[in-house]
């Protein structure tokens, strides 16, 4: 079967929509350099947190949101939409269907990032990973993601070919899950326009938001990959795939196990244990997938082997699918059990996840850009020799970052659970865990910097390659192709027996729909303990100690939110022996039963906190806020200034409980009606406290005190 | 009433399901791909990307 036999009618002449393609090419060379440079800087800040120059907008827990969503959704996002535009044109063998609707998807998502980097450094967050951005932003990005997927999906049902690519259906795969998975997660209940609450508390929300969060993984920085891995792999070698039939196996088993691995993120925590292996045997099985397609990627380059050496695009790309193949073998790893308590919480989760950013996402990304640049601009690179430089000062970066990294999370999952002869641990201080790793954090920040330089290698080589290009007219390219009629004739022409194949691979609905069906398998039953938590709060549990917040603990609840506290300190404390004895008993579901949101966090730079109520005097709390290097030597953290003059708006607390209420926080009517009232009485308690201290300057409105109030509540429902 | 039927039910077996499940899936897949009719098909579905008339502008 030739490719005219394919077509059914008079070959038409049309041209690829290639202007969006290089726009969203060139929104990822910004806004790259925008991730890389934050990341450097907040990587140097857990080293010398002076850096943050006692200003709100450049503390660690503000920026690295800025950073994580610059990376995933401004960097990663506008690759993925430029390689999509450029590769589903030209598989499906049509321009997109709304050129329109192309322009309002790019200039809505760069109006979503530019919102992003405004909203995050000033403290405009709901505080859950990754889904950070409020709740308007998160309106506009269903809005701009609909009309992504709607371009995509009638561009699919205008197409001239009769089947659909393997990579077009990881296109369609990632549109509908990303939705579904975005829709549900930012579910939450508006106070202000800058502020709301999750619609879920505690283990609900820790379920939703990792189902949320490792599938943001799964379906924004893998399928999409995977589908641009598909074309341009076979590009770069001018091959196709090594074995079609693995890449659907590929597809249908990936699909259907992604989904159901969320709970890995929860391992040792108060999330029932059969969810918790339910994730780790779903986790382990994602091997079976992800190697399938790694295999199946560098086979491709059989018999063209030599290209390595002589295409930097190549290197690039064998780079990617290696650190893809590595990152996909040591998830499944960190995912069982015994492995996830040593790693879990530490660096080496951050290794992890760099080596598939900058290796896996970063390495494809660029390997694409270097193959797009000469075809959109219509000229050679400027360069090879510097893309091989850039090649080498990525790599070089790479391994310095995860080395490093490696070292420090492991160095530091071993001193956190080391007890000497007697039984007790043998660092006690959590600080001791930390001096110990200071060294290695200069060394990641280093790799860093030696990663971007790379990159701004390509930004030179790129910018004289377009450079080069100026004044020649950026003409789409054309191609000519006859219109894919319909469904009788091509069954004809194949012959009986491959209708089938129509029935499944080529009709864009029907596989939308299975892939729906194959990710609410996962979703509803890994959710389902979300709905029956309720009935998982234990009888002895002393629920009288574990009242909701006050007003001011709240008040003080929303400003460790706000502040990001989260990216440095869990509130979960595992069922490990290390973590007992370091930190107290175990945390329960009924401990976090009215935090929405959640806030057991992914990271200890500073120890865990779901047990730092009256572990020290509020004015332990006073001057270590005000001064954390005072307070404890070689401590890492920042001081945070600007608590001790801004004011808590009492006003407003009403407000902000009556939305807790409405979201099934037990208050009375009269604790909403007066709440500034009891926020006052607290806080007029805790000044007193420090004036018996020495502290006589402090004020009742200063954010200080509703933090300190909070901070002290923190586990009271396990004292019984 | 949902929520309290779920809270009760033992949900220790959902593991072992989900695995059966997923073989079902992973063998169904592999049956579908490996069907005799399939090659052709396969084999020039895989060349899709390489068929572009107009790649230069």
């Amino acid at each position: 079967m030739n490719d005219d036999t394919l077509n059914t009618g008079p070959l038409e002449t049309f041209r690829y929509d290639d202007e969006i393609v290089r726009k969203f090419t060139l929104a990822t060379l910004v806004w790259a350099f925008v991730a890389f440079l934050v990341g450097i800087y907040i990587a140097f800040e857990m080293a010398f947190p002076g850096l943050g120059f006692n200003l709100p907008f450049l503390g660690f827990g503000r920026l690295r949101p800025l950073h994580t969503n610059a990376a995933i959704f401004a960097f990663a996002g506008n690759a993925i939409f430029a390689g999509i535009y450029y590769s589903a044109q030209r598989v499906l063998k049509t321009r997109m269907f709304s050129d329109g609707v192309s322009r309002f998807h790019f200039w809505g998502w760069q109006a979503i990032i530019v919102m992003a980097a405004l909203t995050l450094p000033f403290g405009i967050t709901q505080g859950k990973e990754y889904a950070e951005l409020e709740w308007p932003v998160d309106i506009a990005i269903a809005v701009v993601w609909l009309a992504f997927g709607y371009n995509l999906l009638r561009t699919v049902l205008i197409r001239r070919v009769k089947h659909i690519y393997v990579a077009v259906w990881f296109y369609i795969a990632t549109f509908i899950t990303v939705a579904i998975l975005h829709v549900t997660n930012s579910m939450a209940l508006p106070v202000s326009l800058f502020k709301s609450y999750s619609a879920y508390a505690g283990v609900s929300d820790a379920l939703v938001q990792w189902w949320y969060g490792h599938n943001a993984v799964a379906f924004f920085l893998t399928t999409p990959f995977l589908g641009l891995m598909y074309y341009f792999v076979p590009k770069s070698v001018n091959r196709p795939v090594y074995s079609y039939r693995l890449s659907v196996i590929h597809f249908w088993t990936l699909v259907f196990i992604y989904i159901w691995a969320g709970p890995h993120h929860l391992l040792n925590s108060s999330v029932p244990d059969w969810a918790q292996t339910t994730g780790m045997v779903f986790s382990v099985m994602l091997w079976i997938p992800s190697w399938g397609g790694m295999i199946n990627g560098l086979l491709t380059l059989r018999g063209a082997w030599d290209k390595l050496r002589t295409e930097p695009m190549v290197k690039f790309m064998v780079l990617a699918m290696t650190f893809y193949g590595m990152s996909t073998f040591e998830g499944p790893l960190l995912s069982i059990k015994s492995v996830n308590e040593l790693g879990h919480y530490t660096d080496w989760i951050v290794a992890h996840v760099h080596a598939g950013a900058l290796g896996w996402n970063g390495f494809l990304s660029f390997g694409m850009i270097y193959y797009l640049v000469p075809k959109l601009w219509g000229r050679e690179l400027y360069s090879k020799r510097l893309a091989n430089t850039h090649f080498w000062l990525g790599t070089i970066g790479i391994l310095l970052y995860v080395i490093s990294m490696y070292t420090a999370g492991i160095t530091q999952g071993l001193m956190w659970r080391e007890v000497n002869a007697d039984g007790v641990l043998a660092y006690p201080d959590f600080v001791q865990t930390v001096t110990r790793i200071v060294p290695l954090y200069v060394i990641r920040a280093i790799g860093g910097v030696v990663y971007l330089a790379g990159f701004c290698v390509m930004l030179y080589n790129v910018a004289k390659t377009i450079g080069v290009a100026r004044g020649a007219p950026l003409a789409d390219a054309e191609d000519r192709y006859a219109r894919f009629v319909s469904k009788p004739i091509l069954t004809e022409l194949e012959g009986e027996g491959t209708f089938s194949h129509r029935t499944l691979e080529g009709l864009p609905m029907v596989l939308a729909a299975l892939s729906v069906v194959a990710i609410s398998i996962g979703s509803v039953i890994s959710l389902a303990p979300m709905i029956a938590s309720n009935g998982l709060v234990e009888s002895n549990y002393n629920l009288e100690l574990n009242r909701p917040y006050t007003p001011l603990e709240l008040a003080g609840r929303d400003i460790y939110v706000r502040e990001g506290c989260y990216t440095c300190h869990s509130q979960m404390i595992r069922k490990t022996v290390g973590d007992v004895l370091r930190f107290g008993p175990a945390s329960k579901i009924e401990d976090s039963m009215y935090d929405h949101p959640f806030q057991w966090g992914s990271k200890r730079i500073g120890p865990d906190l779901a047990r730092e109520g009256l572990k020290y005097p509020n004015l332990w709390h006073y001057r270590h806020m005000l001064n954390p290097q005072e307070v404890v030597a070689g401590s890492v953290m920042p001081a945070y200034s600007w608590l001790f003059k801004d004011k808590v708006d009492f006003g407003g607390l009403s407000r902000r409980l009556s939305a807790m209420a409405t979201l099934g926080v037990p208050y009375t009517a009269e604790e909403v009606r007066d709440a500034a009232g009891h926020a006052k009485t607290q806080a007029a308690g805790i000044l007193k406290d420090l004036a018996e201290g020495g502290v006589t300057h402090a004020k009742e409105e200063h954010e200080i005190i509703a933090l300190i109030a909070y901070l002290q509540k923190l586990g009271q429902g396990a004292r019984k | 009433m949902i929520r309290e039927l779920l809270s009760h039910l033992h949900w220790s077996a959902l593991p072992v399901v989900s695995m059966m499940l997923f073989m079902a899936v992973f063998l169904g897949a592999v049956i579908w791909v490996f069907r005799r009719e399939s090659q052709s098909v396969y084999a020039e579905l895989s060349r899709l990307p390489l068929q572009e008339k107009g790649e230069s502008t």
